[in-house]
């Protein structure tokens, strides 16, 4: 390390602070040794002792010296505190509570942890280009989160009664396992309050020199301790659809590290990343968008447009790898139960699928609608605009692939004469379609944000038409590869099938990586085409920046229920049952009310942050009251 | 316009992700060719 801090350079302070950033968070991802975590963490042996009561099965107490924990508890329906109300027409129980207040505040979490992953990005960015308009936006960022960071904590501190209140015996259990990792789950939140209260108090303390760079390491430093906190709190999640580290009995083998380490929890740490970035920058742009919306001035339009196009590039940049990673949890989900997954998208669950589908078309179409109105904020007319009905054609004709249900709800009269498919649109409603409407979604948005970025610049490279030709026909060249894949995926046999999706991922991957080393080279000191007039932005441009907020709220709420749904009547899966008077799973309509109902719980919280945040900035004039 | 590039840019284009199709299937431990 020290070889490092001797550098005086940009790249060597940022790799020292990466490498210390990457140590923090290294010890989560060993493998345990010789000294397992469990032994390190000294896994609550006394709780083994006080769950010798009625309700537990299972041997407890000592066993060759070594601690042996409790099997999972086997309740019956007056072990859960119960009761039943009703709030404004909705039917209120302890799961409604609940999952009301874990959705919140896994909103809210979402957000906290995002932003100052970006806000760092941008924070970084100004200090390379040495431009102070950065660092403002950055510093605006994390000021619009700090509110939500108190309501994630309230919120959170709320979960955490309704669980115990309501839900003893299988806080008992988890605590049983997971105990250990909650204090640590808890200090954590120490360290990250303190890095962020410094961070953002000291924002303008440490501006300039070596103490920015003492900043940015504070920033990193929040980053770590955020994702820390987030990869615990997966742990459990992930522990209760595929438990790990216990026996068949669900009694604790006595490695936290088995337990932690289950075959989700990876897939939904890199999922939750991922999706965090795209939920904050919808977040942020709303905000943006809000403050633009609201404007006095020119100057003031101009700096909200241009945070709401970073939103949007952040939200977008996190949305692109988004289906990707989520393949991979599905294929997980598969991989551990095959009952799982054919729950998750075969049965019930299937059908929450195609109301994601239309949520995603609708944040796709949503995002690229919002770069198209974006063309017009160039002085001159953007000349790739005659494009953009045939890159808003791709993403409509994929949207509608993307969200065909392969079975139909249909009368028995219907079905009689058509069959259980639909006899024309059927045949898209398989994943060898929907993945390949989802690749060629990518690649129209991609192209939407390549051609609004050419749209004020002129290359002065001698083989600029000959590097627009080569871009066309590597475009053309992804489109067929595509396209021959997903139709040849139905003449193939399942299981080769599904190993289809893989290559056609990558030649969309592909086909950015290249195009984007073209364009880069060949706009290497471009002169300038025309001048980009930031706050030059129809109104409506500005409601599609909600729209994607909105969409991704409800986006998120329905398939978190759908996630924690394909438990069925299980707290933690196939281990311990959830015998309380609500282990029903509830139908799709009145799951979609509850998500709703948080949805709106959720933006009114938010507008009032961002209300907050423009009270604090106002300044109350002092007036003589003549006496 | 210069058509040599586009389509020199195709055929090429579709050679590398033919070839990348094969590997990826591979690395799967599955074929491409289902017989």
């Amino acid at each position: 390390m020290s070889f490092l801090l001797r550098r005086s350079g940009l790249k060597g302070r940022a790799a020292a602070m990466l490498i210390a950033g990457m140590l923090l968070v290294l010890p989560l991802f060993l493998q345990p040794s010789s000294n397992p975590v469990s032994k390190v963490l000294s896994v609550s042996a006394a709780y083994a002792e006080q769950a010798a009561d009625a309700k537990v099965e299972g041997k407890e107490g000592e066993k060759d010296g070594k601690p042996k924990f409790m099997a999972a508890p086997k309740l019956k329906e007056g072990d859960y505190p119960y009761f039943k109300t009703n709030i404004l027409g909705l039917e209120v129980t302890p799961r409604i509570l609940a999952w009301l207040i874990a959705q919140l505040h896994l909103w809210f979490a979402a957000f906290v942890l995002a932003v100052p992953i970006f806000v760092l990005l941008i924070e970084a960015i100004g200090i390379v280009t040495k431009n102070d308009k950065y660092d403002d936006m950055a510093h605006e960022f994390i000021k619009v989160s700090m509110t939500a960071f108190s309501i994630t904590s309230i919120t959170g501190g709320v979960l955490a009664m309704v669980l115990f209140n309501y839900y003893p015996d299988f806080m008992k259990y988890l605590m049983s396992i997971f105990g250990d990792t909650m204090i640590i789950y808890a200090m954590l939140f120490f360290g990250e309050s303190g890095c962020l209260y410094i961070y953002y108090y000291g924002w303008d303390r440490m501006r300039y020199g070596t103490s920015k760079w003492v900043h940015l390491s504070l920033g990193m430093l929040l980053n770590a301790f955020g994702m820390t906190i987030l990869f615990i709190s997966n742990a459990w999640t992930t522990f209760m659809m595929a438990p790990s580290g216990v026996d068949g009995m669900g009694a604790f083998t006595g490695n936290i590290w088995e337990a932690i380490r289950g075959p989700l929890w990876n897939p939904i740490n890199l999922h939750r990343f991922i999706a965090n970035i795209a939920y904050g920058g919808s977040i942020v742009g709303a905000y943006a968008a809000y403050k633009f919306l609201a404007a006095q001035s020119k100057e003031e339009r101009a700096h909200y447009d241009w945070m709401g196009y970073t939103s949007n590039f952040i939200a977008i940049a996190g949305l692109l790898p988004l289906p990707f990673a989520g393949y991979w949890l599905t294929a997980e989900m598969y991989a551990y139960s095959q009952q799982v997954g054919i729950t998750l998208m075969g049965g019930l669950f299937a059908w929450l699928f195609i109301v994601q589908a239309v949520l995603i078309g609708s944040l796709f179409l949503a995002a690229n609608y919002y770069l198209w109105c974006g063309m017009g904020r160039s002085e001159k007319p953007n000349p790739y605009f005659k494009y953009v009905k045939y890159i808003a054609f791709a993403v409509v004709v994929s949207f509608l692939v993307w969200f065909t249900p392969h079975t139909l709800i249909m009368t028995a009269k219907e079905a009689k004469i058509i069959g259980s498919h639909h006899p024309v649109v059927g045949v898209l409603g398989v994943m060898s379609a929907k993945n390949t409407a989802v690749n060629i979604l990518i690649i129209a948005t991609y192209l939407s944000f390549m051609l609004y970025r050419r749209g004020d610049r002129v290359p002065t490279v001698g083989w600029a038409k000959t590097g627009d030709m080569l871009q066309a026909g590597l475009l053309t060249a992804a489109c067929i590869n595509i396209l021959w894949l997903g139709i040849y995926g139905y003449l193939i046999p399942a299981n080769v099938r599904i190993g289809l999706s893989i290559p056609q991922v990558f030649t969309t991957l592909l086909f950015i990586i290249l195009s984007v080393i073209i364009d880069g080279k060949m706009y290497k000191g471009a002169k300038a085409g025309s001048v980009i007039e930031w706050g030059k932005m129809p109104a409506r441009s500005q409601y599609a920046l909600f729209l994607l907020a909105v969409s991704f709220t409800w986006l998120m709420g329905l398939m978190g229920f759908c996630r924690s749904g394909i438990r069925q009547h299980w707290h933690v899966y196939t281990v311990m049952r959830d015998n309380s008077p609500d282990a029903f799973t509830p139908t799709l309509p009145y799951a979609a009310s509850v998500v709703s109902v948080g949805t709106v719980i959720f933006m009114a919280l938010v507008i009032f942050i961002f209300w907050l945040a423009q009270f604090s900035a106002k300044k109350q004039k002092h007036e003589a009251h003549g006496h | 316009m210069n058509w040599g590039s586009y389509l020199g840019a195709i055929v090429g284009g579709l050679v590398i992700f033919f070839v990348f199709d094969v590997l990826l299937m591979k690395a799967q431990g599955l074929s491409l060719f289902v017989k």
